[in-house]
């Protein structure tokens, strides 16, 4: 080779390692992002938002839209929609609303009314989580149990009422309803991505840069709040967990857990120690970890299906049963736990 | 190869190590932040603490030890967040929501924790 042509070889080869170098340290720059984390919705709220132009102005209006929500469907609101209805008034709701007391009507009748969104006499007879919390007379629960199935909620056009006696509680959908009502605003942004929890509800939007999926760990059933059963890759989702673990009480030796069955009246004991649903509607994973949870196993994992949703449910013999569009998305990470994939209805026949 | 070659070799590889500095730097230590309301009231580097003590926040205690720190007590009902034990995992979080506290301990790098934890 001549002096020449190694000459412009050297020049190349220089410019190609300043490019990589360059390259490199560009791909590897932070990009833009705005953190923030408080209370709301009785819950520990975080928000964190990724890429754009200004991640920070974005801030506001996400954070916004939790104190809007609550404002609308906390029954410890004397004002909110929810409280002006369990008092018998008519209204006309916020459209977000309506479609959130549709979802939950919806899943009261698959479920044949295990779930209920109606189940406010029965949350206040337990009162769990308030540090006044007590095992009811036999006779109270049946009478919440009476004043439930005796309830009603009235859609017509765009007005909503409550049948004489409802008190509907929406605490099981809540977060995820605001989580949706997030996701709509943040479509209308610049921003690249961005992960938003409402307790341990979590909306995973877009992606962030050099980093795709995202990662959701899920906690162990069995371990403190550091402890995680496994790791879910996911992207462009909602993901929501119901567990016996989050809030509950002792009394008598006997731990008695917040997810409480509208049939008869208890902490729902069906072998199942917590659900996680993915899902691409809020609200639905939310009320299905509930319904899940309720229905328990085999039952859960056919309203999954029904709803096109993903799940992980965790039994109280150690089983983890990941449903099979999440078998390549999740890690099992606890040890004492055995992996089962759940492929559809025909397995369990 | 020249010296001249040689020069420019290491001036390359100098330039990238200094620019990946930063990067390098910001993932030591394990810091945990205490908030009330929502804003930092105190950061630790929780590997160089070296004895055990305690801070009082709004209603409760919180107890540092080295390598970690969680709730001790709190006059909310239940104690939920004593329930959290002591934290010591980068991305985990422990709160007191009766008393709009909370403790994390933040991810040094983007490996470190999980995104989002769900429960």
């Amino acid at each position: 080779m001549d002096y020449r042509k190694r000459r412009i070889l050297k020049i190349l080869l220089f410019i190609a390692a300043i490019a990589a170098v360059l390259a490199a340290v560009l791909w590897n720059l932070p990009e833009r992002q705005a953190e923030s984390s408080g209370f709301a919705m009785d819950t520990l709220i975080s928000v964190k938002l990724y890429g754009g132009k200004d991640p920070e102005a974005s801030l506001t209006p996400v954070i916004s839209l939790f104190s809007d929500t609550e404002q609308t469907i906390s029954r410890y609101d004397a004002d909110s929609d929810i409280s002006k209805l369990n008092r018998g008034e008519t209204l006309a709701p916020e459209e977000w609303f309506m479609t959130l007391l549709e979802k939950n009507l919806e899943i009261r009748e698959e479920t044949e009314g295990l779930f209920d969104p109606a189940c406010g006499p029965l949350v206040d007879l337990w009162n769990i989580g308030s540090g006044s919390e007590r095992v009811p007379e036999a006779s109270e629960i049946a009478d919440a149990l009476e004043q439930i199935s005796g309830s009603s909620i009235l859609i017509s056009g765009d007005t909503v009422s409550f049948g004489p006696g409802t008190i509907a509680d929406l605490g099981a959908s809540g977060k995820g309803a605001v989580l949706d009502r997030i996701r709509g605003y943040l479509e209308g942004t610049d921003l690249r991505g961005a992960v938003v929890s409402a307790g341990g509800s979590v909306l995973l939007y877009g992606s962030r840069k050099g980093k795709r999926p995202f990662t959701v760990a899920v906690r162990d059933p069995d371990g403190g709040v550091s402890d995680y059963l496994g790791i879910l890759k996911l992207s462009g989702c909602f993901v929501s967990t119901s567990g016996d673990y989050e809030r509950y009480f002792t009394a008598g030796g006997k731990r008695y857990h917040h997810i409480l069955s509208a049939k008869d009246g208890c902490p729902a004991d069906t072998g199942l120690r917590s659900v996680t649903v993915v899902c691409e509607d809020g609200a639905l994973s939310d009320i299905l970890s509930t319904a899940v949870f309720l229905s328990g196993k085999e039952r859960g994992l056919r309203l999954l299906e029904a709803h096109q949703a993903e799940g992980v449910l965790v039994s109280d013999d150690g089983t983890v049963t990941v449903t099979q569009g999440l078998s390549s998305r999740f890690d099992l990470t606890a040890d004492g736990y055995t992996l089962k994939i759940y492929e559809g209805i025909h397995e369990t026949r | 190869m020249k010296r001249g070659d040689l020069v420019i070799l290491v001036s390359v590889l100098l330039l990238a190590g200094l620019l990946y500095l930063p990067l390098l730097l910001s993932g030591s230590g394990r810091k945990a932040e205490i908030l009330v309301e929502g804003k930092v009231t105190e950061s630790i580097d929780l590997l160089a603490v070296t004895g055990e003590y305690t801070i009082s926040v709004p209603g409760s205690e919180i107890l540092v030890r080295p390598g970690e720190i969680g709730y001790l007590c709190s006059d909310c009902p239940n104690e939920d967040c004593v329930r959290f034990g002591m934290l010591s995992r980068p991305g985990s979080t422990a709160s007191c929501i009766p008393n709009h506290t909370m403790i994390r301990i933040l991810a040094g790098k983007d490996t470190d924790g999980p995104d989002a934890v769900t429960y």
